[in-house]
């Protein structure tokens, strides 16, 4: 699992080591029913303090893509093979709006834009 | 250097090890062959063939019994220790591994007819087994011969290192920005067949010691250390967790130890490779490379290959190793761009 946090950018460390885990997810590179490193490593391995990892862990088991068990750890749900799905989608879309001359923030609102509507 | 003359090292260094592997022990083997049965008209018709507590012989049998030994341990593993060196040389691989498996038949082969011959010898003349002398002289010619026979076979055996057809293939880096960090984690697994070995020989050890502590051997004490042993590889050998990140890679068993870690400052060049455990590092677990590698060989596929500053390789086979690797390179990179 490879996870990538920038601390000059404006989002929130905890938000960008989710971002990292939902995108390795929704490559296939995390399946459901595997377990997440332990959150000391990670923070170990990136130089942030336990609870940063650990809070993005509990945000990801409010959007139902982890299960935090007992003496388990946190597990990925089977909502990882949806986010895998819809993987093609995501990069012929990102493909498209760059050919557009779309940002990625730009598209990135739309889309939330778009999820807020229904 | 070209392949031709790579692999014609690698011939060079096969026809070495066969002659201290396996041709000498066979000459050995039947040199003591041959004096003890022209010493049999000299025998009692039993003699001593096992010594216990203090040295002193407890165990008897006919006097053909030690020469038919001879022979079928001699040849035996003459004919054994051939084996990995014809599977080695087809491979392509050869280093100081293989060259220590030669001096090692040679001394072992040198050591076992030494002491089978002496006791033999020793009880030449004798009227009654039971007058047998004690083991300690022949047992300390044996040793003495066979650490010189293994130490002169280290030594006519060539220094020949060869990779066999792994190609090391450079990563592609990662792109990372100035400040940003990066860390890629994986657990790994050993291969189930091996599992199931290093288990199933712990088990096998206990209960080797519980029959033999039953039927009061004293022995039940040597097959209950070697069960813990066992188990003790088996709980720290087993399972991995792979880190990479700005201290570098780290290689660390669930059971806490052992752990490996080659800093980032010690990273001169990594790479994946695909390792086939047999062939390259003789087995499973933490190897010796019969190239001269060090690795964490869990099972056989993608592997992380780094070389260190020492110019020593180490070697860790784990899923994913493109992206490890191209992790580990590119934090590698920019910390050598950083203090140039």
């Amino acid at each position: 699992m490879l996870l990538r946090i920038d601390p000059e950018s404006d989002a929130p460390l905890f938000a960008q080591i989710a971002d990292s885990v939902r995108a390795d997810a929704a490559a296939g590179r995390v399946k459901p029913g595997e377990r997440l490193p332990a959150a000391r490593d990670i923070a170990a391995g990136l130089g942030v303090n336990v609870h940063t990892v650990l809070r993005a862990y509990q945000d990801l088991r409010d959007e139902g893509l982890v299960e935090l068990r007992r003496g388990r750890g946190a597990v990925v749900t089977a909502q990882a093979a949806s986010l895998s799905d819809l993987h093609n989608d995501i990069r012929a879309l990102v493909a498209r709006a760059r050919a557009a001359g779309l940002s990625a923030d730009a598209l990135a609102a739309l889309v939330k834009e778009t999820a807020r509507d229904r | 250097m070209t392949a031709s003359t790579v692999h014609d090292d690698v011939r060079r260094a096969r026809r070495a090890y066969l002659m201290v592997a396996t041709w000498i022990p066979v000459a050995v083997t039947t040199i003591a062959v041959l004096l003890m049965l022209a010493w049999l008209p000299e025998m009692p018709e039993t003699i001593a063939i096992h010594w216990g507590e203090g040295g002193q012989p407890d165990g008897f049998g006919p006097a053909w019994s030690s020469p038919l030994l001879a022979a079928v341990l001699g040849y035996g593993l003459a004919a054994l220790f051939a084996g990995p060196a014809v599977a080695a040389a087809r491979a392509g691989e050869w280093g100081p591994t293989m060259r220590f498996l030669g001096a090692l038949s040679c001394g072992i082969s040198v050591f076992l007819m030494t002491l089978v011959t002496a006791t033999v010898a020793a009880q030449r003349g004798l009227a009654d087994a039971a007058d047998a002398p004690a083991i300690f002289l022949p047992f300390a010619l044996a040793a003495g011969g066979g650490l010189v026979a293994g130490v002169i076979a280290w030594f006519l055996q060539p220094r020949v290192a060869a990779s066999g057809g792994t190609v090391a293939t450079p990563v592609e880096t990662l792109r990372l920005g100035p400040g940003e960090q990066a860390v890629w984690l994986r657990t790994v697994t050993m291969a189930r067949p091996a599992i199931v070995a290093v288990v199933g020989v712990a088990l096998l050890m206990a209960a080797l010691a519980v029959v033999m502590g039953l039927t009061g051997s004293g022995l039940w004490g040597l097959f209950a250390g070697l069960a813990v042993l066992f188990a003790v590889l088996a709980a720290t050998t087993c399972v991995f967790r792979v880190r990479a990140d700005a201290a570098g890679l780290h290689v660390r068993s669930i059971a806490g130890v052992p752990r490996f870690a080659v800093p980032l400052d010690d990273v001169v060049a990594v790479s994946v490779v695909t390792v086939q455990p047999m062939a390259q590092f003789g087995g499973w677990g933490i190897r010796a490379g019969i190239d001269g590698r060090f690795g964490l060989v869990l099972r056989a596929g993608d592997a992380i290959q780094v070389e260190r500053r020492s110019g020593r390789t180490f070697v860790v086979t784990v899923d994913d190793a493109a992206t490890g690797a191209a992790v580990l390179s590119a934090l590698a990179a920019r910390r050598a761009a950083a203090g140039s």
